[in-house]
């Protein structure tokens, strides 16, 4: 089965060779919009979340209910995991694929930032919040702010103060 | 996707809704964790919701090379960069669960910092402590560094364990799998062995380039990974569940010539019946001139694939042992040999020419090395053997460090083989491990 990522192309489950073996396992999981995605267990098993249901014997013969990951956000993270799981030892291809699927719009960003939290992918997590945090480093606090849109609810006189307290940091 | 651009679109987005503010503790803690600390600790400025998240940053990595600066003077770095981890530490709130300190580069004389660091730690659930410090911090390991007791992987390096030192109150590190200690100093008493026995999870023991004095003596049946590379003045191992043992026994730097330690090789590689990959540079053979002991040795070495030793081919003891392992390891893919030649005792002449060659000894053999290759008969006998042996030998590398002359590497290059696609190779610096 496929499924559809963001920018509509497909991606077929666990790699090509998953549609011909009938050994691998495949398992169904819904998205929070009731979209229903097929993914071979070795894949769902990157998610933890998903492993300790399998190993807990929680998943039932419909799927996987996955009621906080909306379908788009989904689907990535699933291509995100069969594509680690597909080929894992071919570093140099897993990285430009890493930098081009963080290469995102921040509010997909961070909601496949909650996803992965969720459902626990490690791996995923880990290159999401090393991008956010690239994004972050040599930035003044000014464009740290401009990025995120954070608003600064401190005057400028408790800013100052903030600073003086914190004088060692900025020495 | 879109593969082609490498500048992510992060960095040009102007937001609109702050999503990070509201992202649960647990992963702006990581985002923070990703930051060099500096930077994480000026998020304080951000706004309210900021203004203390960096105080409570689980894993914290203080490296001194940042706060070098153009113009500054060292000195003044160093106060800085002191100064700054104090201040943090004192501040911090709630657990450090990775703590790492990289001071390679940067000389920090006055000790106390360590003492006052590691105290602070011992107070914090630490479970990852990596010190990364230089010769010249050479430390003492504080006491308090026996109180961190939810501790699970462990890197220190240039300190001293004063082994009768171990607090009496020290109750181990239970979750400890990981213990890498790197030119450290292992001084006097024989409670080495006490402290990895009080560490019933050690998985993986690494001490690299260490001077000891002490009795070592360790007993562990759940330790898989063990290297012991240095200068040892007494080692007893009983690990029989490793699955790789490196150990390389280095001379005193006083006295290049010979390595005096009390070690029993061949039976502690006896014990090793699971063992899947040896490296052993060190004398194989006690001086004292006793029979081989082929103790109660497993039947054979089921899992072994690599090995890596100093022999004397010439020398008919560390003959035998060789020949005996062979024999006795059957998956055998890998082994590399750095060969020494001494004036042997009890020559061993013809012995590698005699064995028989109907027994295929070399099965799986996929590559071997010879290092220090000085085409003595013997190591010429063992050449010759493994190539008219080995049915999927791929590569035979020679080091010869430059000795032998051209003829000879051609008769090298002509020698038969059972296998089509192996192939000699003659270096003359030095060679990769196989």
């Amino acid at each position: 089965m496929a499924a559809t990522t963001a920018d509509g192309s497909k991606v077929v489950g666990g790699g090509e060779k998953s549609n011909v073996d009938e050994e691998s396992k495949m398992i169904t999981l819904f998205s929070s919009d009731g979209e229903r995605f097929e993914v071979t267990q070795e894949a769902a098993a990157m998610s933890q979340t998903i492993h300790h249901m399998m190993e807990d014997g929680c998943v039932d013969d419909e799927g996987v209910h996955l009621p906080n990951v909306g379908s788009s956000i989904l689907a990535m993270v699933i291509e995100y995991c069969n594509r680690h799981v597909a080929s894992p030892d071919e570093k140099e291809d897993i990285r430009s694929f890493d930098a081009g699927f963080v290469n995102v719009e921040h509010h997909t960003l961070f909601d496949i930032i909650r996803a992965a939290n969720y459902l626990d992918v490690k791996e995923l997590m880990d290159l999401c919040c090393q991008t956010v945090a690239d994004s972050i480093k040599s930035k003044s606090v000014e464009e740290i702010r401009e990025l995120f849109g954070i608003v600064n609810d401190f005057t400028p006189e408790e800013e100052a103060e903030i600073r003086k307290e914190n004088q060692w940091a900025f020495e | 996707m879109d593969h082609r651009s490498s500048s992510t679109k992060l960095c040009k987005y102007v937001a609109h809704e702050d999503f990070i503010s509201n992202l649960p503790d647990g992963l702006k803690d990581k985002i923070l964790c990703c930051l060099p600390i500096k930077e994480a600790v000026a998020t304080c400025l951000l706004s309210r919701n900021w203004r203390y998240t960096w105080t409570s940053m689980t894993e914290l990595m203080f490296r001194a090379d940042d706060f070098t600066s153009e113009n500054g003077n060292a000195n003044d770095d160093k106060s800085r960069f002191l100064k700054f981890t104090d201040m943090f530490l004192s501040l911090h709130d709630g657990p450090i669960l990775k703590f790492g300190l990289n001071t390679k580069d940067v000389q920090i004389y006055t000790g106390g910092h360590i003492y006052r660091w590691m105290l602070i730690l011992s107070r914090k659930r630490i479970k990852e402590l990596q010190l990364r410090t230089t010769m010249r911090d050479c430390y003492k390991i504080p006491s308090s560094f026996f109180s961190c007791h939810e501790l699970e992987s462990v890197y220190l390096r240039f300190c001293r364990l004063t082994t009768s030192q171990l607090p009496l109150l020290s109750k181990g590190f239970k979750q400890l799998h990981t213990l890498h200690l790197e030119c450290c100093y292992i001084l006097g008493g024989n409670n080495f062995g006490d402290l990895v026995a009080s560490c019933p999870n050690l998985n993986k023991l690494i001490l690299n380039r260490i001077y000891s004095l002490a009795d070592i003596n360790i007993h562990s049946t759940k330790l898989k990974m063990l290297t012991l590379d240095g200068h040892f003045k007494h080692l007893n191992l009983h690990t029989p569940c490793l699955t790789s043992a490196v150990i390389k026994l280095r001379p005193l730097p006083s006295d290049a010539s010979k390595i005096r330690c009390n070690f029993n090789f061949s039976q502690f590689i006896a014990s090793l019946s699971d063992v899947e990959s040896i490296s052993y540079l060190g004398p194989i053979l006690e001086r004292a001139e006793h029979e081989l002991l082929v103790l109660k040795l497993p039947k054979s070495f089921n899992r072994l694939k690599r090995i890596s030793l100093d022999l004397d081919l010439g020398n008919l003891k560390e003959a035998n042992l060789a020949l005996y392992l062979f024999q006795h390891a059957p998956y055998l893919q890998f082994i590399n040999l750095q060969l020494t030649s001494n004036e042997p005792i009890v020559p061993a002449v013809h012995f590698w020419e005699s064995i028989d060659r109907h027994v295929c000894l070399f099965q799986n053999v996929r590559a071997v090395g010879m290092i220090n290759f000085t085409g003595s008969g013997a190591e010429l006998g063992f050449l010759k053997l493994i190539l008219e042996d080995a049915p999927v030998l791929k590569r035979a590398f020679i080091n010869d460090n430059g000795k032998l002359g051209k003829d000879d590497l051609k008769n090298l290059l002509k020698l038969r083989r059972a296998s089509k696609d192996a192939e000699i190779v003659i270096f003359s610096g030095s060679v990769p491990p196989v």
